[in-house]
């Protein structure tokens, strides 16, 4: 791997940690859940299926294995299991937990509490999965848009450059929060739609570095020379002038996960982000805001991984312009 | 014979009615399977030809034509089939290489582009293989970089993908003058080897005379986007007749240190390429000046092999 050796020494961590939440988000169904991984025995000896947490995850009817109780009754002794890491569904709510600060032990909350008794932990485990999530769609569909609007830009040039362009700036000149709140007001808050709209605002700046990448490279010695040789349009974009105006479009897409991260970080904090219950960092942030002297937890550990995340991808787009720029 | 006829080119300056008139009527005739040298200071228009030639710019009046294919009637195929008969190395051999493509895939393009699916991946590696030893590389670095060469080696991996669809005419836009001197000599020595073993026409553009001495069977004077004078090298550069190409050649430096001569430069400059010349386009610097050169251009006169334009030829 060329690519890693290249790497600056504030790198390695950060994409190490990006690899572990990619990998959270990945397993967070195995990592936070009631259901243990393996099941000993039971109670009056009955059989139990060998891996309830496998099962619950594949098959249907996760719900049914939850209602299981589980924890209650390894705590009393009457099954020997192995649980998850965190042995807490995210959507289980508990009247007589409510707000409980973070704890150790066994079915200990090691992030505490919200207002509502779930566990902290689990929803920023299962909110991982959705705030990755909308970072990579949300800019992959920014990446493609960008690419095709800015590459026609930037390689047809004329009429067709001034049309793009001017829809370039008309976007821009859109406040991208308030647009998305307007979207997301008129239709309803799914992740999806999330998704969509945080790419349909993002591919400007993507766009525009493209159109720049694509007029400098235009009249480039080898893509001119190509063009000599009778290379067709499609050769000239693909082969010449766009692998070789990626560096900067790479950088601004791990700007762009970072960035679309905090926007949906930011629209769950005003309650119009990925829907209720499913859990995301910004809708743990959010319920922080009514008890900002009582609990701190609710506020210390999304923020912080929230930070670690964006801080991460920076480093790692800073990193990636050093490297892709040619030697 | 590749023939231009009466081409003219100009650029229109944006915001002006001015133009730069890069080519002010150009006819020549190229001997086929020859080396015709083109010679003229910098902003002459020799690029120009070259690349009106691969149809990079279209000219505003004229044509050009080789056998069947006549230029103001060519189609989108028509251009293509052109590009496989004439090729072209580049100037700078740095910047006239995709960086991200390795060699052998940067020679395998003008196959890939022209025989769609005569060659199979293989066939044509090896065929890119071959034209990498022809021009002196190892066919071991086939798979490396550009950045990875130095520029003589360069220019020869240039040189190979303007072989590689074996063109009846190779256009060579200054190939050594981005070289070092010694690595000059050798890429001339290649281009001379290359012509013995294959009937290739070289059109070789420079402005350093004693390249061009060296390689040419013909050579061509432009000074402001017109032709001086052309006709044989040996007759051309041993006894000139017109003074624009005495002067070049006495503005060559020597390598000899003994007696410090003054370096020969011309007086004044090339007129203004937006000017429109009515006389003699070197009159304005030209030591045998007479007010009819300013008042009327020179007609073509005949001498032993070629022809010049001069109203008072040196000889």
């Amino acid at each position: 791997m060329k690519f890693l050796t290249g790497l600056h020494k504030m790198s390695a961590p950060a994409l190490t940690g990006i690899f572990f939440i990619v990998l959270i988000s990945i397993f967070a169904d195995f990592l936070a859940s009631p259901v243990p991984v393996f099941v000993f025995h039971n109670a009056s000896g009955e059989q139990i299926p060998a891996s309830p947490l496998f099962d619950s995850v594949f098959k249907k009817g996760r719900q049914s294995y939850e209602n299981l109780h589980f924890r209650d009754l390894a705590r009393e002794g009457k099954i020997r299991a192995v649980f998850p890491l965190v042995a807490h569904s995210p959507y289980e709510p508990s009247l007589n937990e409510i707000l409980v600060p973070p704890s150790g032990g066994r079915f200990g909350h090691y992030m505490g509490t919200d207002n509502l008794g779930r566990d902290v932990a689990s929803r920023m485990i299962h909110g991982a999965r959705n705030s990755i999530f909308v970072g990579f769609i949300a800019v992959g569909i920014a990446f493609v848009l960008g690419i095709l609007i800015g590459s026609i830009a930037g390689y047809a040039g004329g009429w067709l450059d001034l049309l793009m362009s001017r829809l370039i700036e008309v976007v821009i000149v859109f406040p991208t929060l308030i647009l998305i709140m307007a979207v997301l007001a008129l239709l309803k808050p799914s992740l999806i739609n999330i998704m969509v709209v945080i790419g349909l605002t993002g591919w400007t700046g993507i766009a525009r570095t493209v159109r720049g990448e694509f007029l400098r490279r235009r009249e480039d010695d080898y893509v001119v020379a190509a063009r000599l040789f009778g290379a067709s349009h499609f050769r000239l974009i693909f082969v010449h002038i766009l692998p070789n105006s990626m560096a900067p479009v790479l950088v601004l897409a791990a700007f762009g996960i970072a960035g679309a991260v905090l926007t949906e970080s930011a629209l769950s904090f005003l309650g119009i982000g990925v829907p209720a219950p499913e859990p995301s960092w910004g809708d743990v942030l959010k319920v922080a805001q009514s008890y900002p002297d009582i609990a701190w937890w609710l506020a210390f550990f999304p923020g912080f991984f929230i930070f670690l995340t964006v801080v991460s991808l920076n480093i790692l787009g800073e990193d990636l312009r050093r490297i892709l720029s040619p030697r | 014979m590749l023939r231009l006829s009466g081409i003219e080119k100009h650029f229109s300056i944006r915001g002006t009615q001015k133009k730069v008139h890069a080519l002010r009527g150009i006819s020549l005739d190229f001997p086929l399977q020859k080396t015709t040298g083109i010679v003229g200071e910098s902003g002459s228009g020799k690029s120009t030809i070259a690349r009106i030639l691969l149809g990079q710019y279209a000219p505003n009046k004229g044509y050009f034509a080789m056998g069947e294919a006549m230029s103001p009637f060519f189609s989108q195929d028509d251009w293509k089939q052109w590009r496989k008969r004439v090729t072209m190395v580049f100037q700078d051999p740095f910047s006239s290489l995709n960086p991200r493509l390795t060699v052998s895939e940067s020679i395998q393009e003008p196959l890939i582009i022209h025989a769609e699916k005569k060659y199979s991946a293989k066939e044509r590696e090896k065929i890119a293989a071959e034209k990498l030893e022809l021009t002196g590389i190892s066919a071991s670095a086939a798979n490396r970089y550009p950045h990875e060469f130095s520029g003589g080696q360069r220019q020869r991996i240039g040189i190979a993908r303007a072989l590689v669809t074996q063109p009846e005419v190779m256009i060579l836009d200054e190939p050594v003058s981005a070289l070092d001197v010694s690595v000059q000599a050798q890429i001339i020595n290649l281009l001379v080897q290359l012509k013995q073993e294959t009937s290739i026409t070289y059109l070789f553009i420079a402005h350093d005379i004693s390249v061009v001495r060296h390689l040419s069977d013909y050579t061509v004077v432009i000074h402001a986007g017109e032709v001086m004078e052309y006709g044989e090298t040996k007759h051309v550069l041993s006894t000139p007749s017109h003074p624009y190409t005495q002067t070049l050649l006495q503005s060559v430096p020597e390598a000899d240190p003994s007696p410090r001569k003054k370096i020969f430069t011309i007086a004044g400059e090339l007129p203004s390429p937006t000017d429109v010349i009515t006389g003699c386009s070197f009159a304005g610097r030209c030591p045998r000046v007479k007010q009819v050169c300013r008042d009327s251009k020179p007609e073509k006169s005949y001498r032993e092999t070629g022809y010049f334009y001069c109203h008072f030829p040196l000889k």
